[in-house]
């Protein structure tokens, strides 16, 4: 019996991208079917190389195209575009498709670590990933972060961002001598931050990682002004006086009208080598009562585990360093998270303007 | 959608003086430059502190126009008002709030 498109299209639109919920078929994933006796190959193009469920859903079309009659072999290729914002038109950061805040309401909540490590292992996924380094004064990206190539100042005085573990890296740390401090005025701080998004040759990036300085001061600001910003990701850890400055994060994209797409809670347990028991050291269900009171999904949960600390410490982030390990398991998943969360929010904008400039006649 | 109950749509000069936009959520808004510029919020035109108006709405001309129109961020908006002005960042909120105040005027 021969086998027609037709057949394949109908066979494949019963599957359903779980977090899109819409068919296969009618998302366009399913491209360049070609058909050779029994042999039917297809691209299976996804929102985003990231995509959490990409394995799951090359089997679903394998099966479901290997069940008609007269198929005898199947290859589903599997290929991504992400989606973005329309890029035309925006002022800042045309090239960058997705610009995601790390932010938290205070510091010492593992924000910069998990921007590293969501990063990195988009990065792994095959997206083309950038990350900003937006703590003008205190840099801990050039630290975590294996440099391959140093920052450029060419003469035309655009930035050539650094180079490293398949990242472009910006961070006023690459600039400022080891030991010394960036002391500065709130409106040196915030042009600092104006000149990384509109001077730095970013180039074309799928996901432009943001590491927000803690608080709601004058730079975030800034960022929300001068970019429009995709999306905001709040870091906590569990316990309840840290969920005072989570609310503050939150309310503050909130009113720059920054889509939330959910909280990542770290140093959430750990994992005694001894007897394998879970201890939550610093409480329980931080990120979730939040999470739940702001209407946001919790994203993931980071064990609390050294190797976080001494692989960012010598600048092998734990995605790269000991990628078996729980947490950077748990870090992939976040990223995986977010980037689903970012196909769903592009499908979901009701025709809103992501930016705009209008000309008058007067 | 996420991130707000509504975002700009379209927006658009509707004759000389007057800017419109079509909001997400289905609702026209129509504001004169003129009314807009009587209430910019930035601190030359309020007092940061008291709230005060600095700015003297009669001395403001009816026939404002504007240079031109640009987003800020996500939430807002920038007018470059034709007498130079351009220090006000109107947010979504505010513009609804003034297009109310006028429609209830009328």
């Amino acid at each position: 019996m021969k086998v027609t498109e037709q057949a394949v299209i109908e066979a494949l639109r019963p599957i359903q991208d779980p977090d899109l919920r819409r068919s296969i078929v009618d998302l366009a994933f399913v491209q360049n079917i070609v058909i050779a006796g029994g042999r039917v190959a297809f691209d299976l193009v996804l929102t985003t190389p990231a995509c959490p469920v990409r394995e799951q859903l090359q089997a679903a079309c394998e099966r479901a195209v290997a069940a008609l009659p007269g198929v005898k072999e199947v290859a589903v290729a599997l290929k991504a575009e992400t989606r973005g914002a329309p890029l035309a038109g925006r002022k800042v950061l045309e090239t960058v498709r997705n610009i995601v805040a790390i932010a938290s309401g205070k510091g010492g909540v593992a924000k910069s670590t998990t921007a590293v490590n969501v990063a990195v292992a988009l990065a792994q996924s095959g997206a083309r990933v950038g990350l900003l380094d937006a703590d003008i004064y205190g840099p801990s990206v050039p630290m975590m972060l294996e440099v391959e190539e140093e920052p450029k100042m060419s003469a035309d005085g655009v930035i050539r961002p650094a180079l490293a573990l398949g990242l472009k890296v910006m961070s006023i740390g690459f600039f400022i001598p080891p030991g010394r401090a960036a002391i500065l005025r709130g409106p040196m701080a915030s042009g600092y931050v104006t000149q990384f998004l509109s001077n730095v040759e970013w180039g074309e990036l799928d996901y432009l990682i943001v590491d927000y300085p803690p608080g709601t001061g004058d730079i975030q600001l800034t960022l929300s002004q001068q970019a429009a910003v995709t999306a905001a990701v709040i870091c906590t850890t569990p316990q309840d006086i840290s969920l005072i400055d989570v609310r503050k994060a939150i309310a503050m994209f909130e009113t720059t009208k920054v889509p939330r797409l959910g909280v990542v809670e770290t140093m959430s347990y750990f994992v005694c080598d001894g007897c394998g028991k879970q201890h939550a050291l610093l409480g329980e269900g931080g990120g979730q009562r939040i999470a739940a009171e702001a209407g946001l999904p919790l994203l993931g949960q980071i064990p609390i585990d050294p190797r976080v600390v001494s692989g960012g410490d010598r600048g092998r982030p734990i995605v790269v360093e000991w990628p078996d390990a729980p947490a950077a398991e748990a870090y992939r998943s976040v990223a995986g998270a977010i980037a689903a969360r970012l196909s769903t929010l592009h499908l979901d904008q009701d025709g809103a303007l992501e930016s705009f400039s209008l000309g008058w006649n007067a | 959608m996420v991130g707000g109950s509504y975002a700009v749509r379209r927006i658009y000069q509707v004759d000389s003086h007057t800017l419109g936009i079509d909001w997400t959520d289905g609702v026209v808004g129509r504001w004169r430059l003129a009314e807009l510029r009587r209430h910019c919020p930035c601190a030359h035109c309020v007092d940061e502190w008291t709230r005060e108006p600095r700015l003297d709405p009669t001395t403001v001309s009816d026939d404002l126009t504007a240079k031109g129109i640009e987003s800020v961020g996500r939430y807002a908006l920038r007018v470059v008002f034709a007498d130079g002005h351009d220090a006000g960042i109107y947010t979504h909120a505010l513009l609804r709030e003034l297009d109310r105040a006028q429609a209830s005027r009328k």
